[in-house]
Order: C-alpha cells, then structure tokens, then sequence
C-alpha cells in the first residue's frame, strides 16, 4: 500500500524524504552530525579537517576551543613525516574531545550524498510513474509532457548537487540548511512544471525563489554574499507584488484562476480582451520573465551571480530555467501568443544585444557566465514566437545542451585552484579571466576543457554547442523571424570575441606566475570528463537528442 | 460611501500621515499599528472577517513587533531620519498631487465606463435565471450555496483551503518551512566552540555523588 | 453589521478604560519639575551617546520564529470553523501541515536556534 502511495503520487515520497532527511539533520534520531570547516594545510597541501564544531544541542560533544586545534595542526607536520601516520595518530589526540562516534564528518556533504540519491529516486519516479493524474483542487496535472521535464529537472539536480559536492569543503560550506534549502528550491520547481492554476503558480514561485533567496545568503560573512541575497530578495518580492496584481486582475474580469479555463473564456467568448485582462496577463508573463531574466528584467544576474556561492549560480542558471520554461511551453504560451505574441521579440533582441555586448567588458568569469546566460536566454527565447510545436523541440534541445555546458564550465570555476601571490589557505577556483593565464603549460587538459565549453557557449561549429543554437535559428528561420535570426548571428559574431578571449588568456598568453589548478575532485573531474565526451561526439551523434525532444514538443 | 467607511478611511490617512511626520522611528511603528488597526476596520467593513483577524493577528500581533526590532536592530540616528524626510518632499508633493486630483475627478465624475470598474461579485440571483439550463443546474450547485450563504466567510475558506485545495495548503506550509530554515540559517551565529553549559544536567547533578573521594596515591 | 456591536462596544470600553487611566495616573501623581531633575542623567556626568543602542539580532530571530508560529495558527483556524466538515481527508491535511512545522521547530530547536547563551 506504500509502495503504491508512492508510485502514485511520487509528491509523497518528494515530502517525507525531505522531512526525514530534516529529521535526520536535525540530529535528533541518532546524533550523527558535526559541522565542521575543512582548512586547508599550507605545508602539506593536504586538507583534513582540523576544526570540529558538533551540533551546539548535542550537549555530550562538548568541544574545547578552537584555538588548540589550529596550533594542533600547525605543528604535526614537524613530528610526523606522512599523512598516514598523521591520520592514524588523530583518534588519539581528539580522543578527549569526544566526538561524535558515528555519523559522517561533513554533515552537509553526508545530506548532499542522501540529496542526491533522493533526486535519482524521483527521477526513476516521474521518468516511470503512471501519469494522467489530477491532484486534489486540479491545481496541478501530471501528464507525458510535464512529467518528462520533472524527471529531466531532478536528473540534473542530482549532477547540480554532485559537481558542487567534491567543492563543498573548500569552500566551507558546513550549512546543513544548504541541502535543505536546495531540495525545498527544488520541489518548487517540480511542483511548479505541473501547475495548471494560478494560485499554485504563485505559491511554487515563491517557493523556490525564497529558497534561493537564503540560498544565496547563506555565506552571510561575506558582504557580496548578502548583497546577492539583498538583491534578489527585493527584486523578487517586487516581481511577486506585480505577479500577484496580475493575478488579481485576471481573477477579477474571469472569477476563474485554472489557466485553461481563463484561456477558454477571454478568447473564445468575447471577441475583444478587456483591458484589465490583458494587464494581468502582462504582469503574470513580467513576473515569468524576470525569473528567467530576460533583458530589461535581468539587473538582479549579474550580482546574484557574482555573490553567491558558485554552487548556489549554478542552481539558479539552470534549474528555475528548466521549470519556468516548462510552464511556460505548456500552460501559458496559448495565453500571451494570443494576447502579446509578438511582443517577446522585444525581450529576445535586447537580451541577445545585452549578453552580446555586456560580457566584453567583464573581468570575472562568474559576471561572464552571467551576460551570457542573459544572451542565451534570449536565443531560447527565440522559439517561442512561432506556434509550430516543433520549435519547442529547438528550445529544449538547446536548453539540455545548455545544462551541459553549464555543468562542465561551473565544474571548472569550482575546481580549487591556488594562486601565486596568494597562497591563502581557502583554495577557491579561477574568479578572474586572468586567473587562467598559462593554463595550457601548467595543465593542458583544463585548458583544453574550458576550450570545448567556451566553444559551446559560443555555439560555433566542432562542438556540440552548435546543434542546439543551428536548431533554434533554423525553426526561427522557418517560422519567417528574419530579423531576429540577423540579430542573433551579430550576437553569436560579437559573442564569440569573450569567449574567445577566455581561450587566449588559456593559450596564448604568457604571464610570469599563474595560477594551477589543485585537485579536481574525482566525481566532478568524470562529469567535466562526461560533459567534454557529449560536447565532442554530440555532433554526430545527436540524434537520440533530438528525437527525445521532438517527442517532448509532440506531447506538449 | 457610508459614514463608518469616511470615519475609519480619514483615521487610516491621518495616521499615516502621522506616521510619516513622526521623527522618532518608535512613534513612527506605534502610528503603523494604528494604521493597520483602521485597516482591519476597512477589512470589516468589506465583510472579510478572515482578513481582519489575519491584520490583527498577524500585523499587529507579530510583524509590528518585527519593525520595532527592526528599528532597534539598526538604530539610525534621528538626524538621519529628518535629512531623509527632507529628502522626500518633492516626491511627496507629486504624489500627493496626484491624490488630490484623482480625488476630485472621483467626486465630480464618477467612471461609469471605466475598465477598472469592479464588477458585481456573482451572487445566488445568477442561478435563477429564466433560462432552464441555468435552473437545472442550481439544483446541482444548492449545496454549496446554501453552505455559503448560511456560514460565515471564514468557514467557507475552510473547506476551500482544507478540502479543495489541500495541497496548497501543504505547499503553505513548505514555505513556512523555508523562512523557518532561512532565518536559523541566516541569523544564528555558528557556536564554533562556545563551552556549552547545559543548565539541566546542572540542575540534576546528585549532590551525594558530586563530592568524590580522591584516592590516596593521588595525593 | 450589527453582529460587529459587540465588538464596537468592547473597543470603546477598552479605549475609555485607557484614557481614563492614564487621565487619572496623570491628574493624581504630585509633578513637582525642576531643572536638575528634568536634565538627562548618568552616572553623575552628561550623556555621552544615544540612549537607544543596537540590538543583539537573537531577539530577531524570536520574532521571527515567533511570526511564522502565528501564520500557522491563522492558518488553523478556517479548519476549526468550516474545515471540520471536510472529514478525515481534511484532517489528515491538517496533520500533515502541523506535522511539517513541527518538524521544522525541531529542527531549529536542535539547531540551538531557541537557545540564549
């Protein structure tokens, strides 16, 4: 009877792994927990934690100072001569301070390992659940379509959490309610693919925005840390305001808040939309369009990016895009095409013209990523003038091999990396374009693989890149945007200069010092390894891609 | 316009205003507390009682005591806080202009064909209409009139938001779940290593066994 | 509106009881002003700084804690009042909302979030 619970209705299982894994953090059921900072060890260059904190509640761990400890691992190296000795002599010398006996050592990377294989179980879930089904209100509806973009959106979920897994400790990040918070982010998005209702729709946003919101805050030492979250959290409670206007007013002329049934009584009832009718559609789509930061809308990316942990820009480059692009395709395309349909090449020239021409000036590779996740937007932006189904196909073929790109370039920005005239004992990964300076003498593999992924985000041609951004152009090009497709092949010439410039610092110059990559995390180090592979080969064997997503556009 | 809804609109804008003129930040959040009082009346006026005790309960109740930590937790100086007012006469007379304005358009020329006038809410009379179709299916529908008419709003809400859209509800609650996270993951100080003292196993230590012989060879 | 009478009249009640009392405190205390008493006063100098003084941001987190535990109980309440009648499936939605706080007060409380040390 569980089992078929949850095969049902796999929002069950969704909810009680995640309130059990809240329990299990909680460290109420057996103590298994203790956050603690991993800090790197100048001398040995060899990183073991050496500052343990537990659970401040589980009063029997009662740690002494901190201090000691750091004077501890400053002065091993002198005694021992190999790490294996040193680690067999730890138990002993922690021995007082009584330690938690069982559990992991990283409490937030054991919940991230649990996370993960969470987000592998929904995927099997929505990937082979049964389907056709309608929740309580018919609020939301599962069928073919939505049900593949969720399992699509937890499968990456899953990647997102792994890359950012082997980073963690570096980066300290001993914030249970990071993983918390990244689930709670990502029922919203499932949740949100599958609203059919206006009510839902706002509360899933909400949902995941908030989440992301305290997401992007949680390094609150940091002052870009906060500011990100500022941001972000006024820009969207603003964007919420109008949402809910627009919600209001659609209410207010129809009594009706189901999409398809508003959809049904603006349109094919009355020949002229009413004027409040078409406002609330305005802001509804504004509200949409900001959380997939089209151009006007777009102010809060490049800041967010900047500011939040690389892990967290990866979460928002990817996954709210997923869902919201989603919604969009299935429920709200009828709705604006009718209303504003061809106002969203507004949106898509100017995004283009933005991610073309704002990225030239960047120094930082996380501000890089965000303009040019602003360009990509709008070129995804592109196949949702037409309303051929086909070209939603074009939109998600380009949207997966975007994932991928993303995966393996944010992969590499997450990869530790020390510096020459800062060997400071936080190893973090390349922030700078200039950071990569002489890659190809110090680790010709790195720079080969930031090679592929900038070649891909260009869209240029040996790489798997193209196939995506070449579908979107030829679905536009059939539907007769001639203007559009000349604007996104100035910016694809304009894009590719920064990009390009990222490969020259890789190749070509030569500085006196430079940076050198650290050790890659194994598991993120085979995903980069995963990406490059689907990248090289992709092109020509890309055709299982984009049968799947004609299929998609097919059931949409 | 009723006489009560005059009253109670012209208490809302002379608290704001007072509010707004306040030089102490304290004054300022207990004219938001009056303001929002005079608002739950407007509420109470509209008939929507589950509202009105949501701007009691939750405005008054909570989030004004938030504001006055708010005010607490950032002290601006009261010089500060005049500079800032000053600051914002210009775009306080635009606005107030604008007020103004609309207000005697409102009274001179009532909008009959205004897209935002409100439409009549549809109310039992829709369903008894000459048209038979209609008829036949307020039969269907009588049960939930009748249980919306004889029950108060609140009980109304009750079955929507416990019967119909349960799910809502528990979504609702998800994001309860997030600010409670959020505000523990965002505002409370990591203990590194404070020496904890529990004050309970303090209070149940046996004072028959906390006097410990020491062994002779120690000594 | 003429169920809301009760209500009008225990507003009037309270807000008379009020003025009266503090009429009252007011016209009863002895008031006997003079320069040195109506002077700030510390410790026997002038003040030096303002009399406000930041605040610890725990008492933030409480109130906080404390506004979510009372849009839960404003969410209780349409149950109490209408959504009785929904039976066991409205009830078991109830459970499952209250158990989703709670799960999330214990983890806070773990957390220390509710300690003061």
């Amino acid at each position: 009877m569980t089992l078929d619970l949850v095969l049902i209705r796999p929002e069950f299982f969704l909810l009680f792994g995640f309130l059990v894994l809240l329990w299990y953090g909680t460290g109420g059921l057996v103590r298994p927990v203790a956050e603690i900072i991993t800090v790197a060890d100048s001398n040995y260059n060899k990183q073991y934690s050496c500052l343990g904190s537990s659970l401040t509640t589980t009063h029997e761990t009662e740690v002494a100072n901190e201090s000691p400890k750091i004077s501890y691992a400053n002065e091993r190296p002198g005694g021992e001569a190999t790490s294996a000795a040193r680690f067999a002599s730890r138990p002993a010398a922690f021995g007082s301070l009584r330690r938690p006996t069982a559990g992991p050592n990283h409490a937030a990377s054991a919940l991230c390992l649990w996370a993960i294989l969470w987000c592998l179980l929904c995927t099997v879930l929505a990937f082979y659940g049964p389907l056709q089904s309608v929740f309580l209100g018919g609020s939301f509806q599962k069928d073919y379509y939505s049900m593949q973009l969720c399992g699509i959106l937890f499968f990456t979920a899953a990647f997102v959490l792994r890359v950012s897994l082997g980073w963690q400790k570096t980066a300290a990040i001993r914030h249970t309610e990071y993983v918390y918070l990244a689930m709670l982010a990502l029922m919203g998005q499932y949740l949100f693919i599958q609203t059919t209702d206006l009510m839902s729709m706002y509360l899933c946003l909400e949902l995941q925005s908030f989440s992301l919101v305290v997401l992007c805050g949680l390094n609150y030492k940091s002052a870009y840390s906060i500011e990100a979250s500022m941001k972000y959290f006024l820009l969207s409670a603003f964007r919420s305001c109008l949402l809910l206007l627009g919600i209001g007013f659609l209410y207010w002329q129809t009594g009706e808040t189901t999409i398809s049934h508003i959809e049904s009584l603006v349109f094919r009832t009355s020949t002229e939309p009413n004027l409040l009718l078409l406002l609330g559609i305005w802001f509804v789509s504004m509200g949409l369009l900001w959380k997939l930061a089209a151009a006007p809308l777009h102010f809060w990316v490049p800041d967010v990016y900047t500011g939040a942990w690389s892990s967290v820009s990866l979460w928002i480059t990817v996954l709210p895009k997923i869902s919201v692009l989603g919604f969009w395709t299935h429920n709200w395309q009828n709705l604006w095409n009718r209303s504003f349909g061809n106002t969203l090449a507004f949106f898509r020239i100017l995004s283009m013209i933005i991610g073309a021409l704002a990225p030239l000036a960047q120094t930082t590779l996380k501000r890089l990523l965000a303009y040019s996740s602003i360009g990509h937007m709008g070129l995804l932006l592109m196949p949702l003038c037409g309303s051929a189904s086909n070209s939603v196909g074009a939109l998600w073929t380009h949207m997966f091999i975007y994932i991928l790109i993303n995966l393996g370039t944010w992969g590499l920005i997450m990869a530790p990396m020390t510096r020459p005239n800062q060997p400071s004992l936080k190893a973090a990964g390349p922030q700078f374009i200039w950071d990569l300076k002489g890659l190809n003498q110090s680790s010709a593999t790195a720079a080969f693989r930031w090679r592929v992924f900038m070649t891909s985000l260009a869209g240029l041609p040996p790489v798997y890149g193209f196939l995506g951004k070449a579908g979107i152009l030829w679905r536009s090009l059939n539907n007769g945007l001639l203007i559009t497709v000349a604007v996104a092949l100035v910016y694809t010439l304009l894009g590719s200069v920064y990009y390009l410039k990222v490969m020259k610092v890789c190749y070509v110059d030569n500085p006196t010092s430079w940076g050198t990559y650290g050790k890659f995390s194994s598991t993120t180090a085979y995903i980069i390894a995963i990406c490059v592979a689907f990248m090289l080969i992709g092109l020509w064997h890309g055709n299982y891609f984009f049968l799947l997503t004609h299929l998609l556009s097919l059931k949409v | 316009m009723s006489s009560s809804f005059a009253l109670i609109a012209t208490g809302a804008l002379m608290s704001v205003f007072l509010m707004m003129r306040s030089k102490n930040p304290v004054h300022s959040v207990f004219y938001l507390v009056l303001l929002f009082l005079h608002c739950s009346g407007l509420l109470v006026l509209l008939g929507l009682e589950y509202f009105v005790l949501l701007q009691l309960l939750v405005y008054v109740g909570a989030l004004a005591i938030l504001f006055l930590f708010v005010v607490m937790l950032l002290d601006i100086p009261s010089t500060e806080i005049l500079r800032h007012q000053r600051g914002t006469y210009p775009v306080a007379g635009v606005l107030g202009l604008c007020l103004i304005l609309s207000a005697l358009l409102a009274f001179t020329q009532p909008l009959v064909e205004s897209p935002f006038q409100t439409s009549p809410i549809p109310t039992t009379s829709t369903f008894t209409g000459q048209n038979s179709d209609f008829v036949s299916s307020s039969r269907h529908y009588s049960f939930w009139n009748n249980y919306r008419t004889a029950t108060s709003t609140v009980a109304n809400l009750g079955i929507r938001l416990y019967g119909v859209h349960a799910d809502l509800l528990i979504i609702r609650s998800l994001l309860l779940l997030v600010a409670m996270v959020g505000a523990v993951g965002l505002t409370l100080k990591r203990p590194v290593s404070v020496p904890n003292q529990d004050v309970f196993r303090q209070h149940y230590v046996d004072f028959q066994k906390s006097l410990v012989q020491i062994p002779q060879n120690k000594i | 509106m003429t169920e809301y009478v009760g209500v009008l009249l225990y507003i009037a009640i309270a807000v008379g009881l009020g003025i009266v009392i503090l009429f009252r405190s007011y016209k009863v205390r002895p008031r006997r002003l003079d320069l040195e008493k109506a002077t700030a006063y510390e410790c026997g100098f002038e003040p030096f700084g303002e009399a406000r003084s930041p605040f610890d941001i725990g008492f933030y987190l409480v109130a906080i804690l404390f506004l979510i535990f009372d849009i839960e109980v404003a969410f209780l309440l349409p149950w109490v009042l209408g959504g009785i009648s929904t039976g066991s499936s409205g009830f078991f939605a109830f459970l499952l909302f209250l158990v989703v706080l709670t799960i999330g007060f214990v983890f806070e409380w773990q957390k220390g979030a509710l300690e003061w040390s």
